[in-house]
């Protein structure tokens, strides 16, 4: 495109220094958008030694998403040389307000009698540890379709539904990766488990951003005589008085709430052959102001807010430019106005 | 012999297609005053419990009741577009452009608006999955009984009804309406809302009159269904990837949205004479504040569909 008014955004981060030694993919919400952005690594640029991307630039219009150049030190004359980054290593204009499904990939199997359930499938690529993913139709465990999970990224070939509880075993199906929350905070969770005790801990299927203070309301359907379970919670409002106590299977996304469940009904997930039903779920009911004020936290932690955001993501990596653990790294990116008004 | 006449453009321009907007509709308005923070909350008391002990004779006096309150808190946001436009444009192009891009603007803010209703349902709302269905999906096509299952869990949870019976009159095809709870959802559902036998189209109304907008499709039991191109649709989310459409059966109170200071749409237009130091470009531009939340989350549901 062409323009007659360019207006820069700038900034810089720096890489966390991750217990894993891996560096994480950077999101940088530019909420005005930007027709090319440019990525100078300050760290890799003072260091001595060649291989480093140090430089980087993106032309959202003209060039692939995921993709971007990069001028790469060289070690021997000190100058550098550009060239394409890799396919999926660059960078990528990201709309979390867009709620379309990534692309449909088969897997051959789910473990089963083990927390957390192993999923086995052609290829993990794209995935990170984190990310939220859908099963469709998982023959031996039709009760997880349609259902949303966050996974651990374990290998090439396999990845982690994180919080769900043991099944028996699954064989074939499908999954597609979710890349963004409802655009809505807070957000109705599936529920997992749920514990017997004086102050229940309930776990959920993705991770739940809930905070102390917040009221939730449970709906659980009676499936069978003995799924789900515990439908002495149905309807229930209860207060979040914790968050992040770790569960029977040391799982800490959690919420622990103000309800005593010793003496309820076993929880029960459905297994496969249960009949049609609708996923226990928590749906946010609002604010606890006297528990949130008597736990010192934030009283507007509830507040329906919209989180999304327009930005790019930068990918990791010695020659991406989100750059590597600790790097210091510098980032501009140019809106240009075009004013033919057509 | 000059040269022919290539075209004529015609004066009057195409209509614009406008979604029925419905997400709006059944929403309660809040008025939240300037320099009062970003914050508004509303705020519900607990029932009193019932008193079902006799009082004792001899006047001794029971201990008093309390409550408890919940509170709700929104984010007030703010949310805008603008277009520019050269004075080329202007001067040389035959049609009303600057016209015609304020009503782009109006229609977009209203849509916007509208849009970001339906997502905060689609977010925090609770779900029950229709199974009544033979598509063999999973939630699976739309059933009265579906219905019935939503609109008896409102009522468990002394949901209002937003509509008020309508009495039947002495006309050929036509049913009275019950009280009705409001029902929003996609266009692609008018098929299978057409299939169920016990679906009353609006011309079987009573008196056609009493639809109440151009998106108002019909009524089935206690729900008054609203349909627009613009409604929910969940991509992939069902048992067998299929999408969901979801229908958000509501009563009163459910949902609210919150205006600071009247600030949910304003118009900026700036000529080019004040715009730019040559006179040549104009801008025009909405911008608003929009917050919504679920005010009850108890008088709420959309029933998970698939076709």
């Amino acid at each position: 495109m062409s323009g007659i008014m360019i207006q820069p955004t700038q900034g810089f981060f720096k890489q966390p220094a991750t217990v894993d030694g891996g560096a994480v993919n950077i999101f940088i919400p530019i909420p005005a958008g930007f027709d090319s952005i440019e990525v100078f690594n300050q760290t890799k640029a003072a260091a001595a030694g060649g291989g480093a991307g140090i430089q980087f630039f993106f032309d959202p219009y003209s060039m692939t998403n995921g993709r971007g150049f990069v001028a790469v030190k060289e070690a021997t004359i000190g100058a550098t040389v550009w060239g394409e980054i890799a396919a999926g290593a660059g960078f990528f204009v990201t709309d979390t307000s867009d709620q379309s499904t990534g692309a449909a990939v088969a897997f051959t199997a789910i473990t089963g009698g083990a927390v957390p359930p192993v999923v086995t499938t052609s290829s993990t690529a794209g995935l990170n540890d984190g990310d939220v993913v859908r099963l469709y139709n998982p023959t031996g465990a039709h009760q997880l379709g349609g259902m949303d999970f966050t996974v651990d990224v374990l290998s090439g070939t396999t990845f982690s539904l994180e919080y769900m509880s043991a099944i028996v075993v699954a064989t074939n199906g499908i999954w597609r990766k979710i890349p963004n929350n409802p655009i809505y905070y807070p957000r109705v969770r599936y529920i997992t488990k749920i514990s017997k005790a004086t102050q229940a801990i309930v776990t959920l299927s993705v991770t739940h951003g809930y905070h102390v203070g917040q009221k939730v309301r449970f709906l659980i359907e009676a499936v069978t005589a003995t799924e789900f379970g515990m439908t002495e919670l149905n309807n229930v409002v209860a207060t979040i008085v914790a968050i992040g106590q770790p569960d029977v299977d040391a799982v800490t996304n959690t919420i622990t709430i103000d309800v005593d469940t010793t003496n309820f009904t076993t929880f029960a997930f459905p297994l496969d052959a249960t009949p049609r039903f609708t996923p226990a779920q928590i749906i946010p009911a609002g604010m606890d102001t006297a528990q949130a004020l008597l736990q010192g936290v934030n009283i507007h932690s509830d507040a329906s807010t919209n989180t999304a955001q327009i930005g790019v993501l930068l990918m990791a990596g010695a020659q991406s430019p989100g750059g590597q653990d600790d790097d210091v790294i510098e980032w501009r990116a140019f809106q240009s106005f075009d004013v033919n008004g057509q | 012999m000059p040269a022919p006449v290539q075209e004529h453009f015609d004066k009057k321009m195409l209509a614009v297609h406008i979604p029925d907007l419905i997400y709006g509709f059944g929403v309660m308005r809040r008025d939240m005053p300037a320099n009062a923070g970003r914050f508004a909350r509303l705020g519900r008391l607990k029932n009193f419990p019932l008193a079902m002990i006799p009082l004792n004779p001899n006047g001794q006096t029971p201990p008093s009741v309390t409550t408890t309150r919940t509170d709700i808190d929104v984010e007030i946001q703010f949310f805008g577009q603008w277009s520019a436009t050269n004075e080329q444009v202007v001067l040389q192009n035959q049609d009303p452009i600057l016209n015609e891009f304020s009503n782009l603007h109006g229609i977009s803010l209203r849509r916007t608006e509208d849009a970001l209703i339906r997502d905060t349902i689609m977010a925090s709302a609770g779900f029950i999955r229709a199974v009544g269905g033979t598509n063999g999906d999973l939630p699976t096509n739309i059933t009265p009984g579906d219905i019935d299952a939503v609109t008896t869990e409102l009522i468990g949870n002394d949901a209002h009804r937003l509509f008020s019976l309508e009495r039947g009159e002495d006309r050929f095809g036509t049913a009275p309406l019950s009280d009705s709870f409001l029902g929003l959802c996609h266009s692609n559902m008018i098929p299978s809302l057409n299939s169920m036998s016990d679906f009353t189209r609006r011309s079987q109304y009573p008196n056609p009159n009493m639809a109440l907008e151009r998106s108002e499709w019909g009524c089935i039991s206690n729900l008054r269904v609203f349909v627009s191109s613009q409604g929910a649709v969940l991509p992939h989310a069902s048992a067998l990837g299929n999408d969901i459409y979801p229908v958000t059966i509501m009563g009163a109170q459910a949902v609210v949205a919150i205006d600071q200071d009247s600030f949910t749409s304003q118009f900026v237009f700036r000529p080019a004479w004040v715009n730019d130091p040559l006179a040549r470009n104009s801008t025009m531009a909405w911008v608003a504040s929009f917050a919504n939340a679920i005010s009850d989350d108890e008088w709420i549901l959309n029933l998970q569909c698939t076709l």
